[in-house]
């Protein structure tokens, strides 16, 4: 299976807030990677903090739209505990049964 | 012609003293405004410099003048207030000479932010405000996001967001001031929400969920409707006020007292408050908050549960699926 990584430094500062990227990330590499049916890593390594919008704006509509298939494809890796609270909260409240 | 009165002292416990001796701050139809400053005593908090330059802004989108007497110099805040770039904002000038503050990087002047490029190049300036301070660094840096990216995103200012921000040491707190000169959230909220007032707009957009871009609760790919919410949350967790002004509505949000558990609530009329439904019309959005960041206890865990909060209410899941995500 194919596996995308996609290194959050290299398109954000170690604060990650910039929504105007996180749309990008999304529409260009995220959406596409699930639905192909492909694994994509999602690399924090690197970023000290973030928003809860920035990381709602990077993977909450594919949460909603994919469910568990996003569970199953997209891995996040190097998260601090900072970035992981965020990615929690957003996928918690965005999933639907 | 009218005049705009600055009072003695502008805080966010004593906000309405910006109201003394102003019936409105609306300046369309007006062709010039007189600036008269209190004559013996001008404290000011970020929150009124950032009002100022929003009054100003609406000046210049009006082509009203501001026209000024001038100001007592013996006031002994005037170094203050000129570095902090009240007089230049309002295009006032002042002929005192004075020292000029020390270098630790304790004071942010009224900047103007237009864009996510000059967001994020103010976000790397504000770092040494908080000498490093770990924990709180995220938490301040969290809340400057929020408040500049609501003003970007959905004010329409052509002049952008007023930003500024002081750290007492002694006290170690932070205090923002943000405001525009935008729509105000009556307006930007009108596009999507069934409101009527000012009063009800300033609930909405502190509501979990609530965004100006849908009707959805939660909002849509692009907007949470959480910014409002999660700031509100950190002035609550570390017992400050937050103000927030727009339209003809005043929203203050009270000090929790010490002896009281803080508690993350999704309507904000139930958090103690002051609600002023007929304050003096002013065209923008003006916000201001207080964070102490001398516990690191507080923002230890401070997120999670302020986005816990948030997921209780907006939530379409009962489930929890923390244990599903693939952490590596």
């Amino acid at each position: 299976m194919t596996r995308n990584i996609l290194k959050m430094l290299s398109f954000t500062k170690s604060f990650a807030d910039n929504k105007d990227k996180a749309k990008i990330l999304r529409e260009k590499h995220l959406l596409p990677a699930i639905k192909n049916g492909h694994k994509i890593v999602i690399d924090f390594t690197g970023i000290e903090s973030t928003t809860q919008s920035f990381v709602h704006a990077l993977i909450s509509q594919a949460c909603r739209k994919y469910s568990g298939i996003f569970l199953e494809l997209v891995e996040f890796h190097g998260c601090n505990k900072y970035v992981k609270e965020m990615i929690k909260t957003v996928i918690n409240y965005s999933m639907e049964d | 012609m009218r005049n705009l009165f600055i009072p003695n002292a502008i805080y966010l416990k004593s906000i309405e003293t910006l109201f003394t001796r102003n019936e409105s701050f609306d300046v369309s139809g007006d062709d010039q405004i007189k600036v008269e400053f209190h004559p013996t005593c001008v404290a000011m908090h970020p929150i009124g410099l950032a009002f100022y330059a929003a009054i100003s802004d609406n000046c210049r989108k009006n082509g009203v003048k501001i026209i000024s007497d001038g100001i007592n110099t013996n006031i002994h805040t005037i170094p203050y207030l000129k570095n902090m770039g009240l007089f230049r904002s309002l295009g006032i000038k002042i002929d005192t000479h004075f020292e000029k503050h020390e270098k630790s990087g304790r004071f942010i002047p009224l900047r103007k932010i237009k864009n996510s490029v000059e967001m994020e190049e103010f976000l790397k300036d504000i770092d040494p405000i908080l000498h490093g301070d770990r924990t709180a660094v995220p938490v301040i840096k969290h809340v400057f996001s929020e408040l500049l990216r609501n003003v970007i995103e959905h004010s329409k200012s052509p002049y952008g967001a007023n930003v500024c921000a002081t750290y007492n040491r002694e006290k170690k707190k932070v205090s923002i001031g943000i405001s525009d000169s935008g729509v105000g959230i009556l307006n930007s909220l009108k596009r999507s929400h069934m409101v009527e007032n000012s009063a009800d707009a300033l609930k909405l957009a502190l509501t979990p969920g609530i965004t100006g871009t849908t009707s959805k609760l939660g909002g849509n790919e692009q907007n949470a409707g959480a910014g409002l919410f999660f700031t509100k949350c950190i002035a609550k967790s570390t017992r400050n006020y937050m103000v927030l002004y727009s339209g003809k509505a005043l929203y203050k949000l009270r000090a929790t007292p010490a002896k009281e558990e803080v508690a993350f609530n999704s309507d904000p009329f139930v958090d103690q408050h002051t609600l002023n439904k007929n304050a003096p019309l002013f065209r923008g959005t003006l916000v201001g908050i207080d964070v102490q960041i001398d516990n690191s206890n507080v923002f230890r865990n401070l997120m999670a549960s302020i986005g816990d909060a948030y997921t209780l209410n907006v939530r379409k899941s009962k489930r929890d699926y923390s244990r599903k995500i693939n952490f590596t």
